[in-house]
């Protein structure tokens, strides 16, 4: 079975795009208006936008990036993934219900436009449509590159591939991305979602078993070989240490909630009650997903440590390292093609909101009206997008890393501070003004990005979106109070007392 | 001012407190870890009761501020109508459990700093087993709350029949 390794592994990942090519052409039969484009015509089940929640709302950061920053700083980012029960719950508490009804009484396509509806501004919607797209740029630009990069990897083992460039398994991989994003656009990705969702949860049980088998002592033996390393490493704070990690307990907390991606699928859903089901589904996926991030990382980190397998040339290696020394080749061939989906089903998420910018949120804040012929727009958008985010990803590689740098300052954080002052808070509080609105998406794009242009870091490793987001939301409700209350349109003031 | 939003105000003001606090005391060596002696690309903590002891008070107020903002925020919505009481006093209730996880994993913690023996629960030193398990388990309360409590605190049968009052008369954007 072992030599079969190599084909196992590029015939699951081959397998899941062929798949995901057909869920895009069945998909694009469904897909007859701007509002199936953008929203699914509000009409999936719980268990399809659950998944959707979950998949979209982890990236390959979960299969590649979670593991190499356990194996390199300990038990530091368990903090993100704990507070993720907080952060969904949070979500779900404060705006699943009020977006899915404004999204039914306005028929609204995106989160621009809910931020519209609300404070009766188009300057709010045309911010919050351009924040959006450059913060989609940069994170697209990421996905895409970390997509070419696994293809590589594993097809220059072969024989008949061992020359292949970087740029053809960019092609390759966007090829399919563009393929079914187009086609089938929400539809498309949230039945991909699905997919790769249900493939993610598989190959996370399967992992988990797997690293925990590695000791014969199971994973205490993997923390007591950390703590003659090294005690703080597999101590709550890990090397981080408290500061920073309560940096992270903040800003994941509470700006999971503001994740564009993840809340505009909240207007998906066909009933408002399905929200019971969505949110422990969300939560089921997530957990399993973490528990891998956390044990590959803890398992590497003490072969590593206890003189078992020679260091790693980088942390991120310490999932795909893991998988060809210690798992099973089917489990290997799972787990790839959950990468791939877990790449793929935050970048079609992205794609989605970023067309929806350009072709309606963008267009309706400068001139009052969305591009014509919406559907036809969004398809080239996407299109669009994703060949700008390529041409990012690959200038990223060969030439300067720092202009996706930059546009990624525009992403996690930014959304975090710029989205839940406006929407987590103000879809819940009547006094919130459209001055205090402004003020926290300007002031979010603007700590974000002095952090980032001037590279200035903060003591004790704290995280500066923390910092953006605390300032934010302190912005917003002092500027709320000091500024004149304003009359909210009938229907959403009468929504936000439901 | 709601009394939520007043709640969730000072608590973010003990979070930008307390950062104020660490900032301006001087960082100690290593205080975000140090590059490992002999593998690259891993780190250390290294002296974990030298990086601590200089910012123990601020970091409980960064602690119980954090915690204290993330469940207020959760107030917001609750703070309403005659059910409100009652789903008040289950956040609470969830949030006093998170307090005495946070103090357990604190106590536990120094006790390790200090010299004690650690034991080993579930696989982790026990500091590390309540942050992994008990952490991420309070958390999941919100979570069962918000599926066993849907119906009579998120979205009730008053709400639904005033939002299908709202559909019929589709009010519109005015």
């Amino acid at each position: 079975m072992e030599e079969l390794r190599q084909p196992i592994i590029l015939g699951s990942v081959l397998f899941y795009m062929v798949l995901c090519i057909g869920i895009g052409l069945w998909a694009m039969r469904k897909t007859k208006s701007a509002g199936d484009f953008f929203v699914a015509g509000r009409s999936l089940g719980p268990i399809v936008v659950g998944l959707a929640v979950f998949s979209s709302s982890l990236s390959g950061f979960g299969f590649v990036g979670g593991p190499g920053l356990v194996y390199s700083t300990g038990l530091s980012s368990v903090w993100m993934s704990t507070v993720t029960a907080f952060g969904f719950a949070i979500g779900f508490f404060l705006i699943a219900k009020r977006i899915r009804m404004i999204a039914e009484v306005r028929d609204t396509l995106s989160l621009p436009d809910i931020v519209a509806a609300r404070y009766n501004s188009e300057l709010a919607r045309g911010l919050t449509g351009a924040t959006i797209l450059l913060g989609v740029l940069g994170y697209m630009a990421t996905q895409i590159l970390a997509m070419a990069m696994v293809l590589k990897a594993l097809l220059s083992a072969t024989p008949m591939f061992g020359d292949i460039s970087l740029v053809t398994c960019a092609v390759i991989s966007t090829s399919v991305l563009i393929f079914y994003s187009v086609t089938g656009g929400i539809i498309a990705s949230v039945y991909t979602d699905l997919v790769q969702g249900s493939i993610m949860i598989v190959a996370g049980i399967l992992v988990v078993i797997t690293a925990a088998n590695v000791f014969d002592g199971g994973m205490t033996e993997v923390s007591q070989t950390i703590f003659a390393d090294d005690p703080e490493a597999i101590m709550p704070f890990g090397t981080v240490g408290a500061v920073g990690v309560l940096s992270w307990f903040f800003l994941f907390g509470l700006g999971l909630a503001g994740q564009p991606h993840i809340i505009t699928k909240m207007m998906m859903n066909r009933r408002i009650e399905d929200n019971k089901i969505i949110l422990p589904m969300s939560m089921l996926g997530y957990a399993v997903a973490v528990l891998l991030w956390v044990s590959v990382g803890l398992v590497m980190r003490a072969v590593v440590v206890g003189d078992m397998l020679t260091p790693l040339e980088a942390a991120d290696q310490a999932a795909p390292v893991f998988l060809s020394e210690y798992a099973h080749p089917l489990l290997a061939g799972v787990v790839f093609a959950g990468l791939f989906a877990a790449i793929m089903s935050t970048a079609d998420a992205f794609l989605n909101i970023g067309a929806a910018a350009v072709v309606h949120d963008i267009p309706k804040a400068v001139r009052g009206m969305a591009m014509k012929a919406e559907l036809t727009s969004a398809r080239w958008a996407t299109v669009v997008i994703s060949l700008i985010a390529t041409g990012f990803a690959l200038y990223a590689h060969y030439g300067s890393g720092q202009l996706v740098a930059l546009l990624g300052a525009f992403g996690w954080g930014t959304f975090a501070a710029a989205i839940v002052p406006i929407v987590v808070i103000g879809l819940n509080w009547k006094r919130a003004t459209r001055p205090a609105a402004i003020t926290a998406i300007v002031f979010s794009l603007a700590i974000n990005l002095a952090f980032q242009l001037f590279g200035w870091s903060l003591p004790y490793a704290m995280h500066p979106g923390f910092l953006a987001l605390l300032v934010s939301m302190i912005l917003f409700i002092l500027v709320s109070l000091a500024t004149p209350e304003e009359k909210i349109s009938s229907d959403i003031d009468r929504i936000m007392g439901l | 001012m709601s009394n939520a939003i007043k709640l969730l105000l000072i608590n973010l003001l003990i979070v930008l407190g307390a950062t104020v606090w660490i900032m301006l005391t001087p960082e100690p060596a290593g205080a975000a870890g140090v590059a490992h002696d002999s593998i690259p690309g891993m780190r250390k903590g290294g002296d974990g009761a030298a990086r601590f002891s200089a910012i123990f008070v601020p970091v409980l107020l960064l602690q119980y501020g954090t915690l204290s903002a993330i469940l207020s925020l959760i107030l917001v919505p609750l703070w309403r109508g005659s059910n409100g009481t009652k789903a008040l006093s289950i956040i609470y209730s969830i949030s006093g459990l998170s307090v005495v996880v946070w103090i357990a994993i604190m106590v536990t913690y120094n006790a390790y700093l200090a010299g004690d023996a650690t034991p080993y629960v579930l696989g982790f030193p026990l500091p590390s087993a309540l942050t992994v398990y008990a952490v991420w388990g309070v958390g999941l309360l919100l979570t069962f709350f918000y599926v066993f409590g849907f119906d009579k605190y998120v979205y009730t049968p008053e709400d639904r029949e005033g939002f299908e009052a709202l559909l019929k008369g589709k009010v519109g954007g005015e």
